[in-house]
């Protein structure tokens, strides 16, 4: 019922706004052109209604401040899992990431968790997918450390896969497959998650009092980040995202949302439904399901198993990218993942609600090039009226009033005006919310700096919104040609963005929306006006890029008490603890040797030497021909240094305890100055 | 201390470079101080009395790797335990093979489960 009244809202303001725009048109939409821009705004104008009805039952559900649906209504406050026979494995699933970020957060966590008394019910994965020699060593390091730190011994548990069949979603089958029947839940986690102890208690006890549900996904709160371009996300997150995540919650009810971490999964039917098939043909239409999340969803819905967001549920947190160019890496790997569901839009059993959510998703991205669409064909109608001569007597002769070419500029603008309530006012309810919530604007610096906040947060949303469009566009048109994409490591620091760099990415889109707007300026000036909040920002993106990425504007911000959050204001004891982490000083090695050089501490530091061979574990038997190369491997490395080696190499060495164990004895006896600089050894 | 002992045809320098190699090795082993010390030396008396054409460096990182194979306790004893930190204690034994990593291990002893993937047709 509740997603039928959603669909009804959404298609009477479409049609309502689509007439609209007719109107507005020179030829009142008679025209194919005209039509199919008035096709497309009627699109998009759906999709952003989407949000604002989404919003407004947001808005519903906590102004009632009774929700008969929440899973967590009426629970004890005890937070206790004794009795419960359950145990959790929280897993970390991880390629090429920042090693220290990862076991820092694991780490306050694991700190969290065991403050509420409850840890012998969990136990921690960490599941690397990592290729990068250094990082490897690095990990099984920190991994190693870390059980010494926390005292985490057979709780902290490591693994390397050699393949990465199938990345994230492979890596948690294959945790499913080892070690799945030893838990009835899991909880994943991305490499920046953080959670509460007692949200994840609260969440198995969520999981225990509703033996249907197979998915409990929390919303997670973007913090830690401080360019400006994260600092806005964070801001937008803590102040609309809980309005957005209610409404979520009040249409999707059991049929939500799986977002691929900081949730809990029941592990059995996840293992019976949730395994992911590769798709016939090449990528990125076929291959191996890239945003698997959303499928898994509809797998666990479709055999039976609820999925909730847990909107209600505190303590769930992640980091937002840092940099403009960094969002559109990751942009365009889920942009990727998401067209690909439209080929699992009629996948036999699954419930509309999960099919919508695929189409959402996509939509998510073509959405973008519908709105790029639409510029252009208005561009092109408004560029061919220009040169088009008005009949002042269609009929000749037999009328006797010409026909005078009328232009509305007020509906135009009540139409913007229009547009502006659906993106915007969702925005304003929610910073309402708050300040009719007592205590609750504190919480962001005060009521003006809320305010402030805002403006700003809609005023970079609004600037960075067309080259985002124009990405986007381009990612799905490359995307449908069958372009792939790779999967690389996030970046998840806070390093800005080089003007070089910005060149690179944004150049041909300046380029593009200068001649874009010359052609409008010299053809239909008063058109060229009204596209101007699109063109100038276009224009403007290469600093805007490098701008919003910087730290120090983002501190700056901070320090004037604009786009506060919560967080930042009272830090929660987790975040204490991974900021506690991260900056907790190494004891000094005598070895000349960045921590960084994984490679080369494992063939040198005997303890670390020591660690990986373990970790390496005893290998089978090799050919002749295997061993032959391993051995002018180690000639190469001791000849050339490990800077003469390729990742591969150096992977191969590190696989092979043997070769790996006979360069470390001959590395140890090299006296050449050159040589020993290059291992580290000090003259 | 070895600049006395050493043959004319090995200069001090070597002696010395293999001394502080020797110390750096130990020293990363994060051994007791005193410890170190007497492995140190017994390493440079070894090496010093052994005849061959390698380098004074290359005799005493063998010696060395020949000192800690011996099976001191502080390495057996770790291996014992099936404590898997302990490896970050004690010193790399000369050989590897079967047993060398005691009960370490970095994860749990496989449970095996099936997962086959869904049908999308």
């Amino acid at each position: 019922m509740r997603r039928i009244v959603l669909l009804g809202l959404i298609a009477v303001t479409s049609v309502m706004a689509s007439s609209h725009m007719a109107d507005i048109l020179p030829n009142r939409g008679t025209t194919h052109l005209e039509l199919v821009v008035v096709v497309v705004f009627a699109i998009l104008f759906a999709w952003i209604s989407i949000g604002f009805w989404e919003a407004m039952a947001g808005l519903l559900t906590m102004a009632r401040r009774y929700d008969r649906f929440s899973l967590t209504l009426g629970m004890h406050p005890d937070l206790s899992l004794a009795g419960i026979e359950a145990r959790t494995a929280i897993l970390f699933p991880i390629a090429n990431e920042d090693v220290e970020r990862v076991f820092a957060g694991l780490s306050a966590t694991y700190e969290s968790l065991r403050d509420t008394g409850q840890l012998p019910f969990f136990d921690f994965f960490v599941l690397s997918d990592t290729s990068d020699p250094d990082k490897w060593v690095e990990e099984e390091v920190h991994w190693a450390g870390t059980c010494i730190s926390l005292a985490a011994r057979d709780r902290l548990f490591y693994r390397r896969r050699r393949v990465n069949l199938k990345r994230k979603s492979g890596n948690i089958a294959d945790f499913c497959r080892r070690w799945g029947k030893n838990y009835r839940y899991m909880v994943v986690m991305d490499a920046d998650s953080v959670m509460k102890g007692a949200t994840l208690v609260r969440m198995v006890q969520v999981m225990e009092r509703n033996p249907r549900v197979g998915i409990l996904q929390t919303a997670p709160l973007a913090v830690n980040r401080e360019t400006v371009l994260a600092r806005t996300q964070q801001f937008a997150n803590h102040v609309y995202g809980p309005m957005f995540a209610a409404g979520l919650h009040f249409i999707q009810l059991g049929d939500s949302h799986f977002w691929g971490h900081n949730a809990v999964l029941r592990v059995k039917p996840f293992m019976e439904h949730c395994s992911l098939p590769e798709l016939s043909g090449k990528p990125p239409r076929g291959g191996y399901i890239l945003s698997h999340d959303f499928v898994e969803a509809a797998f666990m819905r479709r055999g039976g198993w609820e999925v909730w967001l847990a909107h209600d549920l505190e303590g769930s947190w992640e980091e937002a990218p840092p940099t403009l160019l960094e969002e559109l890496k990751r942009d365009r790997r889920w942009c990727q993942g998401n067209l690909q569901h439209v080929r699992l839009l009629f996948t036999r059993g699954l419930f509309s609600a999960h099919r919508a959510l695929f189409l959402h998703g996509a939509m998510s991205y073509g959405s973008s090039l519908l709105w790029f669409m639409f510029l252009v064909l208005s561009s092109v109608e408004a560029i061919m009226e220009a040169f088009r001569t008005h009949i002042y007597f269609p009929a000749a002769g037999r009328v006797l009033f010409p026909e005078w070419p009328i232009w509305h500029p007020q509906w135009a603008f009540t139409l913007l005006a229009t547009t502006a309530v659906v993106l915007f006012m969702p925005k304003l309810f929610s910073v309402l919310v708050i300040l009719l919530k007592k205590g609750e604007a504190g919480r962001f610096g005060g009521a003006f700096r809320l305010l402030a906040g805002v403006f700003v947060e809609v005023f970079f949303a609004a600037l960075l919104a067309p080259t985002r469009m124009l990405f986007h566009s381009k990612f799905v048109f490359v995307t449908l040609l069958g372009r792939q994409v790779g999967w690389g490591p996030q970046q998840r620091s806070d390093l800005g963005t080089s003007w070089r760099e910005a060149v690179r990415f944004h150049g041909s889109g300046v380029l593009l929306a200068l001649v874009w707007g010359t052609v409008l300026f010299v053809f239909n000036r008063s058109f060229f006006w009204w596209n101007t909040p699109v063109l100038i920002p276009l224009i403007l993106s290469i600093p805007l890029s490098v701008w919003s990425s910087r730290a120090s504007m983002g501190k700056a911000l901070r320090r004037m008490g604009l786009l506060l959050i919560p967080e930042e204001i009272e830090r929660p004891e987790e975040l204490r603890t991974l900021d506690r982490v991260l900056h907790q000083e190494e004891d000094p090695s005598p070895l000349i040797v960045r921590k960084e050089q994984g490679f080369v501490r494992a063939v040198v530091d005997p303890r670390i030497h020591a660690l990986h061979l373990c970790l390496a574990g005893e290998k089978g038997r090799v050919s002749e021909k295997i061993k032959n190369r391993r051995r002018r491997l180690v000639e190469k490395a001791l000849s050339l240094g490990p800077g003469g080696l390729t990742a591969g190499e150096k992977r191969e060495l590190l696989y092979d305890a043997e070769s790996l164990h006979e360069l470390h004895k001959r590395v140890w006896e090299i006296s050449d100055r050159t040589l020993e600089r290059e291992w580290g050894l000090p003259p | 201390m070895t600049a006395e002992l050493a043959p004319r045809s090995e200069s001090e320098e070597d002696w010395s470079k293999a001394q502080q190699r020797v110390s750096l090795y130990l020293r990363l082993m994060n051994l007791p101080p005193l410890e170190s010390l007497e492995l140190a030396q017994r390493t440079l008396k070894l090496a010093f009395e052994a005849s061959g054409q390698s380098t004074p460096l290359s005799r005493s990182m063998q010696a060395l790797r020949r000192v800690l194979g011996e099976g001191k306790p502080i390495g057996k004893a770790a291996l014992e335990t099936d404590d898997p930190m302990e490896i970050l204690r004690i010193p790399l034994p000369a050989p590897l093979g079967r047993g060398y990593c005691g009960k370490m291990r970095s994860s749990p002893l496989i449970n095996r489960g099936l997962m086959l993937p869904e049908d999308v047709g």
